[in-house]
């Protein structure tokens, strides 16, 4: 039994430190796991091959510069995202629990090159519409219509315009409380039967503070993480879409709530309304985010010199 | 070494490569020096470990291999991998279309320098 020279394996931590460093834009998670994995196989490497400081050098030079490992290990990653894959299977349904980050929610939300509607969800069970390839089937986009790394060019301005969004819902949301708090009745509706009538009931604290948390505290937390982590853009732009959705579907039925409390008035259309807007809602966001960065991209790699904006949708 | 990457020649080889790595899975767990060494000792598939070592991160990520922590005799404990339920399925639907297409090739190459 040979016992590991302790003067190895800070050579090889410091090469890995300095790939993490060049790889700060991937999914975390990923780069944590595949330096974990390199980390383990330089140090086993170096063991099979005499385990002495020479012979770990010699194993991380036979790696390439810190820089070329990382070129190699970005490329790598980049060629597994092609077809998302759940975690398993229930009873014929997909499910995912592992914690979902901007790449995968993107890969499944976001996603033209690949032709299916219906993906795994990025996280629970079941599927959840790939919107990039509606908007193929459309005719909107081309499968091509998009870069290796979805929104990662979006213009500040239509970052900002995106995020301001769901904020803003989260401010309706709580405005439309504070103003008709005193004339609301103890107890509110909260579910409503076929034809429309209320049929389910809960304390107007309860029901409508439970509205507001998703409509409001949900994106004020998630935003406020995203700015302490200094994200990415295209987290952003991932992030503003999903919680766009939560948010008008809070803040809708928060006002219907209220106006049902208020005047009685009830129809059946008016859910089916929130509910049809909130999923054509994240449709329209990434559409028009793709766009923007796509062209940004375009504009960037002309050089700003033509400043020509490619005709889009006239490809038939 | 190393470098080179993004022409068409390494894009195929390193197709070539994922899948000869998923081969010598199928006989069994290796640990990351060892697929070094494996494919070293086939002519034409030698690569340094800078280039397999992404490809077995890039493959775990997809879940086609799985790893385990075993200890080793001597020195640090090592990283094995193996073939998820998936990787198997993907290496047979690769290796079935990796041989027609060569057989394909062939033939093609074969007529052309006629």
């Amino acid at each position: 039994m040979t016992v590991q020279d302790p003067r190895t394996g800070s050579a090889t931590r410091t090469y890995v430190e300095r790939v993490r460093g060049v790889l700060g834009d991937l999914s975390h998670r990923d780069v944590d796991d595949a330096l974990a994995d390199l980390e383990a196989n330089v140090l086993a490497e170096a063991a099979a091959r005499g385990g002495t400081p020479a012979a770990e050098a010699a194993v991380l030079e036979a790696l390439g510069t810190p820089e070329e490992y990382a070129t190699a290990l970005r490329e790598a990653l980049a060629a597994g995202a092609g077809a998302p894959l759940p975690q398993g299977r229930v009873l014929g349904m997909p499910f995912e629990f592992r914690q979902p980050t901007a790449n995968s929610i993107t890969e499944r939300i976001w996603n033209p090159a690949d032709p299916r509607i219906w993906m795994p969800r990025s996280f629970g069970v079941g599927w959840t519409i790939n919107f990039g390839a509606l908007a193929v089937k459309l005719g909107i986009i081309r499968p091509d219509d998009t870069e290796e790394r979805p929104f990662e060019h979006v213009p500040s301005s239509a970052l900002r315009l995106a995020a301001a969004f769901p904020l803003l819902l989260g401010a309706l949301a709580i405005a439309i409380v504070a103003i008709w708090w005193r004339e609301l009745p103890a107890m509110v509706p909260v579910h409503w039967g076929v034809n429309g009538a209320p049929d389910g009931w809960a304390t107007r604290e309860v029901a409508l503070g439970a509205l507001i948390a998703v409509a409001a505290l949900l994106p004020a937390v998630l935003f406020g993480r995203l700015a302490l982590k200094g994200a990415e853009r295209r987290s952003i732009a991932i992030t503003s879409v999903v919680l766009s959705l939560s948010s008008w579907l809070a803040a809708g039925l928060c006002g219907y709530t209220v106006v049902t409390a208020l005047t009685g008035f009830a129809a059946w259309w008016v859910p089916l309304m929130i509910v049809l807007t909130a999923i054509a809602m994240p449709f329209v966001m990434l559409v028009v985010l793709s766009r923007a960065s796509l062209k940004a991209e375009w504009r960037d790699a002309l050089g700003d010199t033509a400043g020509r904006t490619p005709k889009e949708g006239t490809h038939r | 070494m190393g470098g080179g990457s993004g022409t068409r020649e390494s894009q195929f080889r390193k197709g070539a490569l994922e899948l000869a790595i998923l081969a010598l899975l199928e006989r069994g767990e290796l640990y990351g020096v060892e697929i070094v060494d494996r494919l070293a000792s086939v002519p034409g598939l030698a690569a340094s470990s800078g280039t397999v070592y992404p490809l077995l991160s890039r493959l775990k990520n997809s879940e086609l291999v799985l790893t385990a922590w075993r200890e080793s005799p001597s020195g640090p404990p090592r990283k094995y991998y193996r073939l998820s339920a998936a990787g198997r399925d993907d290496l047979m639907t690769m290796s079935s279309s990796w041989r027609s297409m060569v057989k394909a090739l062939d033939g093609l190459l074969e007529e052309e320098s006629r």
